[in-house]
């Protein structure tokens, strides 16, 4: 152990070359004499020229962090739903009959899916707007019409809904652009905005959103958990054809 | 006795072990926590696009959560293991006919035959960039303030308002805690 608390108080100085050249001269004589000193700027005498070749500081977008996490869960999801499809009626694994939930859940939506365009609602446009008229896919009152238009800063929404089933504090509506493929296992969604209901059950909300029609044409309504987890889990009230 | 670079491979070791053996919370957020950063750093400089950065970081992980199994810690660190795969993401991203409207060639780093020594070299800076990063604002500033400016001591601690011998001091830890947080991410200066 060297006799001093921490080595030369000018190591560090000498190290990162902010000594005077006078306060060089001692240091060197100390060093001369003293092989702690020498130990330590052995150990530290690579840094500066390693600092040098830090990168630039890079800021992280908000959010990459449950984005990269939901990506992550919705591979297993997918995986799990392949591993029921192929143990099929085999004795489950553990883990199988989450699995086997997963996959009823996803026929459900699927027939879900088949149900809202066998109703055969039109939708009418494209034009200077699009509208888009929302039904309950379970063949329920609730109903709904958004229309959708184009500004620069992306698409405004007007949405009106009536009879939506009430929601608890917990939970909020959500209105979604939703792409071909899309099932809860493969989401193919873009979010438009949450919004709340009336005591009657409905509501008229404005929202703007920067989703490509092209590549979102239809259009949901589902209920959500309000707990900021961006994907669709909950269950879906209107659906356009 | 492990040294620190030793521990930390070790300790990385057993968190893709667990990640393998089903757990995808703990482990892998704490893997994400060491290398989310990195990892974007990487895609940015590789694919000079933000949305693709976040793609790459995203596909990383789930990639490294799919291959967890096949990581054989006799073969190399978990650090070689991710960005080994976060290079091929890089290059499969660039390749992507939707990536970029108007093709410009590919940067050596990425497909050109003197490219390995480029991307670890950007590798090393980014965990050296993050090393830096990991340390106390205060060990951050003084160093800053040492490094590249050809400033004296006794400048410094008139410009930090401090005592000579605080800033003495407080420069040694500084480069203390700044060896062993680059030989945490690997790296023996």
């Amino acid at each position: 152990m060297p006799d001093h608390v921490i080595p030369h108080p000018d190591l560090a100085g000498y190290v990162l070359g902010a000594l005077d050249p006078g306060e060089v001269g001692a240091f060197e004589a100390h060093l001369a004499a003293c092989p702690e000193c020498r130990q330590e700027l052995a150990e530290l005498e690579g840094l500066p020229a390693m600092l040098e070749r830090a990168t630039p500081p890079v800021e992280l977008p908000p959010g990459l962090r449950e984005r990269t996490f939901a990506a992550v869960d919705r591979a297993a999801a997918e995986a799990e739903s392949e591993a029921a499809a192929q143990a099929g009626a085999r004795t489950a694994r553990p883990g199988a009959r989450r699995s086997l939930r997963w996959l009823a859940v996803a026929a459900a939506a699927v027939v879900i899916l088949v149900g809202g365009l066998a109703t055969g609602i039109r939708l009418f446009g494209p034009g200077p707007g699009t509208n888009f008229a929302l039904a309950a896919p379970n063949g329920g009152p609730a109903s709904g019409h958004a229309r959708v238009h184009r500004i620069r800063a992306g698409l405004v929404v007007d949405l009106t809904v009536k009879h939506l089933p009430p929601a608890d504090a917990g939970h909020v509506y959500e209105c979604w652009f939703v792409g071909p493929g899309d099932t809860l296992q493969n989401q193919n969604r873009i979010s438009a905005g949450t919004f709340t209901v009336g005591p009657d059950g409905s509501a008229s909300v404005h929202m703007v959103t920067a989703a490509d029609l092209a590549r979102f044409p239809k259009m949901g309504i589902t209920l959500e958990p309000n707990d900021g987890i961006p994907l669709r889990r909950g269950p879906k009230l209107l659906a356009s054809p | 006795m492990l040294d620190a670079a030793g521990q930390t491979a070790a300790d990385e070791a057993d968190l893709l072990a667990s990640v393998a053996a089903g757990d995808r919370d703990a482990p892998l957020e704490e893997l994400y926590r060491r290398y989310g950063p990195r990892l974007y750093g990487l895609g940015l400089r590789l694919l000079g696009d933000q949305g693709l950065a976040e793609e790459l970081v995203q596909e990383a992980f789930v990639r490294l959560w799919q291959q967890a199994g096949r990581f054989d810690p006799a073969r190399g660190s978990v650090s070689a293991f991710l960005f080994t795969i976060a290079r091929r993401i890089a290059v499969d991203l660039w390749r992507r006919p939707s990536s970029r409207p108007f093709e410009p060639p590919p940067p050596e780093a990425i497909a050109g035959e003197q490219g390995h020594d480029q991307v670890e070299r950007l590798i090393e800076g980014l965990a050296v960039r993050d090393a830096l990063q990991s340390l106390s604002p205060a060990h951050q500033q003084v160093l800053e303030l040492f490094i590249g400016q050809d400033r004296k001591q006794a400048e410094i601690a008139t410009l930090l308002g401090l005592p000579l011998g605080t800033v003495k001091t407080r420069a040694y830890y500084a480069l203390r805690a700044l060896k062993l947080a680059l030989q945490e991410r690997g790296i023996n200066a």
